[in-house]
């Protein structure tokens, strides 16, 4: 640990709405360190990291890089300084290929004009190899799986020679087996000389491959530090002001009348190829958390789409109480008392562009107590919506304010009112507190809790591991769109032996897993 | 509960700023027309005020202000329901021009009501507007064909298909032209104002807007069209039918079209003449955009449009400056209101300034 | 109708030679819609434009006394209208279908006026003494029996437009510009983020879009006509829209569905020699286009339904 390559002197950023994402923040980033910037969701790290990349323009600060002080204005310049990104979501086409993907924005040219496709294979492949990653450079992305497309990114960034290497949540996608592979594939880049920068919020990880560790709260740097000089507690402490891990076990409330609430019966996806879904069998029952743990692209969003009537199985049942509902309409299965809290909340859960009352109703919009023979009644809607934002403690200024002006967390927390407020027999929760604050993410736990307690069914999925193991009553395990492991109780499952289902190491016997259907 | 505010008018209103962007918009297209007119006329004052102050000089041209209106609104209306819902459909054009021979063939027919007659001449048109819309609706409701290239394919064929019908089997034999048969008195509307061709249909357009107002904020129905419009993934993701959303909304835009030619026929022009594509529906499409989709917004955007057609009309005669100029002020509208960042740095100023001034307060 | 007369007009050399001559401005009608369609800016005025660049095609020609200070101002006439596009919708946020929309009205009645202004003629522009380009006969290929009669001979735009046709097929699939402009086209988040300039490269698109538009317009007024009448294009635009719609990002589907169509075209110029119902007969291209668009749509959603896209 040297010299420094990049400092960040006293950056503000203040966005035209008027909200301070940043605040006052210094960093210096040694060459050769793995730095990670640790913080909760809205603290200000992704905006941080935006300014760097020349994404973002900071509204004042400067920015030292090499021993110059720059003002990258976009971030081809960031790039061409050596600086490369891999984003939390993937910047990459399907259609295209690894190689294609890998040289866009920086293509070999032979004759003056025509792309080197041969010197583009030959590149890629010895970069590939240098830094010993497996991947056949030729193949589509749409072919590949997840650790496989990080593993293009990461290859983007080297291919336009990054000294630094930003990884924004680099783990979220990935089981905690492939997070060893890409802690050990880090290490190595850093001997090379590189410096890594690691945005996360995963504790344990950070002090597992940091250097040193900047927190970061409320736009703020709360200081930066050697990891062997802080603990995991410590750094809780700094990041926010209560305990990390939240217990709910005091708010759960045994249900009386146990039964079958929902039960997917052999249910199948089948494609050209493979299967998305394959004999997928479990029931539901009322007053139970159903946890669905898996990386992300294992069948689950197959699975919640076929339950709530977005996809149509190829073969198998789904039954809701009893009756069968794999024909019904989306409408007929909420009618017959499934909610669902979708992943997609901006693109799925909301129109962005209609008022908080219009959103809070649109799941039962023909309800009879808010509706005349031909008319809806705006008063009665109105009210109804004034009474879930009061409930929900949704912050809106009134119920007639766009919705696409609310921050995530109350965003999310009109969509839960709304599929509450149908009093569902059964609840699909997907990702329900994905990329949300705490506060609103605790409420809407307890909410689902309360539902639970209530006798509704809740089927919970989610990538976020903790989320799973805090809510769920059961657990069940998916792997390339199968069950492989069933947990008829949290209690005694640790993430680690999750984390091996969820790799496909392990795998229960059909006899244990009937478990999830028959328990 | 906090003391009731008192509405202050301000930009940050998003109501107050879409009008004064309108009224920006219109000074616009006003300002770039008279400089047209000074390059190309020699004494532009005095043709500019024509354009803007002729409709009010005679009853006669105000009532050619409000039947030059109709058509155009009853068309804006019809595609404003369709672009709300998120469906950009060019076939009202074609459903002007087939609804016209439907009604051509309903008004030769003897029908000896003075009542019945005209009810049926409008009735079937729109009926037959609103079926031969559910073609476009079933193929992008089913299918999702592009509903754009399939209603400009239609409307070609509609022209070809309602010319051979025309020209086969209801041409008039008391003209040399390609057109029916004058049209049976019976089933004529009257002129209600003097010096005037308004008819009826101006009361039909009225109910028109005021249903289609109804339809569209009060009714189930017109929630699931803005829900769609907005956000197509979300309306389904909610359990709205698609299918039977998009069948619905194209018939009753093909039945308004339906209403809006047949009335414009049965005031206006006494047998169908039209031997291309009439652009009324096209004009609707405009309306839309400007009336940004209300009813309301569609209504006073056709009137305006109407009132500076009918003024550049008046100012074109014995003048070098052809009627056409008018395209470069619709253009220039449309296209100003349509844009949602024209003026919006301007706003955001004014809504930084207001925040700092509340948070000072 | 007579069948055997009717193959025997259809399988004649000028028969190919006729399809040559509808082809050329559908070829440049769908390519102008595929350009700016595959960058992600789709460009519904193609009609607009190339009526625009009919128009000041026989203006400049009247103007300059030259075809090709004529051609070249009709390619710049198209340039500015798409360039507009790209102002309205990217600089100030209007849905570029509507700005399309708005084009293509403003277009109909504008080229009435400037006609009117400068020939005091509301129909057409019989009455100014514009430019045509010439034909070429090519060398040694012209006395080739059969091959010569179809190959040789065409206005010189035509020739143009071929080449036209290789170097956007060539910048598409072999350039870096190409490869940007269908990143821009699939994913502009993902464009962006490796410095691609999205806005540059549609704009780029947008301007060839324009340029290929307008050589399809003035073909029309200099070389398959030679006057300028009213609403000239007569739809040719839109079928170019359809065609580049079915095709997708494909180029060869985009050049094969828009040959077939030519074809169709001409063999509706030959039935109308035979006193059928032209009124009917006109309306075979659209149809033919309609049932394209049906069948196609119907693939798309079996294959969707079987879950092989997305």
């Amino acid at each position: 640990m040297s010299d420094t390559i990049l400092k960040l002197d006293n950056i503000t950023k203040i966005y035209g709405n008027g909200v301070v994402a940043n605040k006052n923040v210094s960093i210096d980033l040694k060459k050769g360190e793995i730095h990670s910037i640790v913080g909760e969701n809205g603290a200000g790290k992704s905006t941080l990291m935006k300014i760097i990349f020349g994404i973002e323009n900071a509204s004042s600060g400067t920015i030292t890089y090499k021993g110059k002080e720059v003002h990258f204005s976009n971030s081809m310049e960031a790039i061409h300084a050596g600086i490369g990104m891999v984003h939390q979501h993937f910047m990459l086409i399907p259609s295209f290929t690894v190689v294609q993907s890998i040289i866009l924005g920086m293509e070999p040219i032979k004759h003056g004009i025509f792309i080197d496709m041969k010197k583009a294979l030959s590149q890629t492949k010895e970069l590939a190899k240098k830094y010993n990653f497996d991947i056949d450079v030729t193949k589509k992305i749409a072919d590949l799986s997840v650790g496989e497309k990080q593993k293009v990114e990461i290859l983007k960034t080297l291919y336009r020679d990054a000294e630094v290497i930003i990884l924004d949540e680099p783990t979220s996608v990935l089981t905690p087996q492939e997070t060893v592979n890409l802690f050990n594939e880090l290490r190595k880049f850093k001997d090379m000389g590189h410096t890594i920068v690691f945005i996360s919020h995963k504790l344990n990880e950070v002090k597992q491959i940091s250097d040193r560790i900047t927190i970061m709260r409320n736009g703020e740097s709360r200081g930066t530090y050697n990891n062997a000089d802080i603990t995991i507690e410590k750094m809780t402490d700094l990041i926010i002001d209560r305990d990390l891990i939240t217990d709910y076990s005091h708010l759960r409330k045994d249900y009386e009348n146990v039964s079958t609430v929902l039960k997917v019966d052999n249910l199948s996806i089948e494609r050209k190829t493979r299967f998305i879904l394959k004999d997928v069998s479990f029931a539901l029952k009322r007053g139970e958390i159903l946890g669905v743990a898996g990386v992300q692209g294992n069948g689950q969003a197959e699975l919640v789409r076929c339950i709530t009537g977005l996809m149509e199985q190829t073969h198998g049942k789904i039954l809701l109480a009893d009756n069968d509902i794999s024909k019904d309409s989306i409408k007929q299965r909420r009618v017959k008392g499934i909610a669902y809290i979708p992943e997609d909340r901006m693109g799925d859960g909301i129109a962005e562009q209609a008022s908080v009352s219009d959103n809070i109703i649109s799941t039962y919009y023909d309800r009879k107590d808010i509706n005349s023979r031909f008319f809806m009644l705006n008063k009665k809607i109105v009210a109804e919506a004034d009474r879930l934002i009061k409930k929900f403690s949704i912050k809106t200024q009134s119920s007639k304010t766009k919705i696409g002006s609310l921050s995530g967390g109350n965003i999310q927390k009109v969509v839960v009112a709304r599929e509450y407020n149908t009093a569902p027999s059964c609840m699909i929760a997907e990702q329900p507190t994905h990329g949300i604050d705490i506060g609103s993410a605790e409420f809407i736990h307890t909410q689902l809790i309360d539902m639970r307690n209530k006798g509704a069914g809740i089927l919970l999925v989610s990538a976020d591991l903790s989320e799973v193991m805090n809510l769920s009553d059961r657990i069940v395990v998916f792997y390339e769109g199968e069950i492989v492991g069933y947990f008829k109780s949290v209690k005694g499952v640790t993430e680690n032996e999750l984390g091996l289902y969820m790799l496909g190491v392990k795998r229960q016997t059909p006899e244990e897993l009937g478990g999830a259907l028959n328990d | 509960m906090t003391k009731k505010k008192t509405k202050k008018i301000s930009l940050t209103n998003e109501f107050v700023f879409e009008i004064v962007k309108t009224l920006i918009s219109i000074l616009i297209a006003l300002g770039l027309t008279f400089v047209v007119i000074v390059l190309l006329s020699d004494n532009p004052i005095e043709l500019f005020t024509k354009l803007l102050t002729a409709p009010v000089t005679k009853v006669r041209y105000f009532g050619n202000v409000i039947e030059m209106m109709i058509p155009i609104a009853f068309s804006g209306l019809a595609v404003s329901l369709l672009f709300r819902t998120g469906l950009f459909n060019l076939g009202i054009e074609g459903i002007y021009f087939i609804g016209g021979v439907v009604t051509a063939a309903v008004a030769c027919t003897a029908i000896d009501s003075y009542v019945l007659h005209p009810i049926l001449s409008i009735l079937i048109p729109a009926i037959v507007g609103g079926l031969l819309m559910l073609i476009p609706g079933f193929l992008k409701a089913k299918f999702n064909a592009n509903e754009l290239v399939v209603s400009l394919m239609l409307n070609s064929i509609y022209l070809g298909l309602g010319l051979f019908i025309i020209k086969n089997y209801l041409r008039g034999i008391d003209t040399s032209a390609i057109a029916s048969p004058a049209f049976q008195e019976t089933a004529m509307l009257d002129y209600i104002i003097p010096n005037t061709r308004i008819t009826i249909s101006f009361f039909l357009l009225l109910i028109a807007v005021f249903l289609v107002y109804l339809l569209l904020y009060k009714t189930r129905l017109g929630y699931s069209i803005r829900m769609t419009g907005t956000n197509m993934k979300f309306a389904l993701y909610s359990g709205m039918n698609a299918f039977t959303l998009f069948m619905l909304v194209h018939f009753i835009s093909g039945f308004l079209g339906g209403i809006g030619t047949s009335v414009e026929l049965l005031s206006l022009y006494g047998r169908f003449t039209w031997i291309v594509l009439p652009g009324l529906g096209f004009n609707g499409a405009l309306m839309a955009m400007l009336g940004r989709n209300n009813p309301v917004g569609v209504l006073i955007s056709a009137f305006f449009i109407s009132y500076l057609a009918k003024g550049a009309e008046v100012m074109a005669l014995g003048s070098d400056v052809p009627v056409e100029i008018m395209a470069i002020i619709q253009a220039v509208l449309v296209l100003l209101v349509s844009s949602q960042y024209f003026l919006r740095k301007w706003r955001e100023r004014q809504l930084l300034k207001e925040g700092t001034a509340n948070e000072l307060s | 109708m007579n069948l055997a007369d009717f193959f025997a007009s259809v399988l004649t050399t000028s028969f190919v030679f006729v399809i040559i001559r509808v082809a050329v401005p559908l070829v440049c009608a769908s390519l102008s819609a595929y350009t700016a369609g595959i960058s992600g800016m789709n460009n519904i005025a193609v009609e607009g434009i190339m009526l625009m660049a009919a128009l000041m095609a026989v203006l400049g020609s009247y103007w300059t006394q030259s075809a090709w200070l004529g051609l070249l101002i009709a390619i710049l006439t198209g340039i500015v209208m798409a360039l507009m596009i790209a102002l309205f919708s990217m600089r100030l946020g209007a849905n570029p279908i509507l700005v399309g929309i708005a084009l293509n009205t403003f277009a109909t009645s504008f080229s009435i006026f400037l006609l009117y202004l400068f020939t005091k003629n509301k129909g057409s522009s019989a009455s100014l003494a514009s430019k045509i380009l010439p034909t070429v006969d090519i060398p040694i290929i012209k006395d080739i029996p059969f091959i010569g009669d179809i190959i040789s001979g065409h206005y010189v735009i035509t020739y143009l437009v071929v080449l036209a046709m290789i170097v956007i097929y060539l910048l598409i699939y072999k350039t870096p510009l190409g490869l940007r402009i269908k990143a821009a086209g699939l994913d502009q988040e993902a464009a962006r983020s490796v410095g691609v300039n999205v806005n540059r490269v549609r704009i780029i698109s947008l301007i060839i879009s324009g340029l290929i538009g307008a050589l399809g317009g003035a073909y029309i007024t200099m070389g398959y006509m030679s006057v300028f009448v009213k609403n000239i294009i007569s739809g040719r635009g839109w079928i170019g829209i359809a065609v580049a719609g079915m095709a997708g990002s494909s180029f060869p589907i985009l050049i094969i569905t828009t040959m077939l169509f030519s074809i169709f075209q001409a063999v509706t110029n030959i039935f109308l020699l035979y006193n059928l119902p032209s009124e009917l007969i006109n309306t075979i291209p659209y149809v033919a286009v309609l049932v394209g668009i049906i069948i196609f749509s119907i693939t798309e959603t079996r294959k969707r339904k079987k879950g092989e896209l997305d």
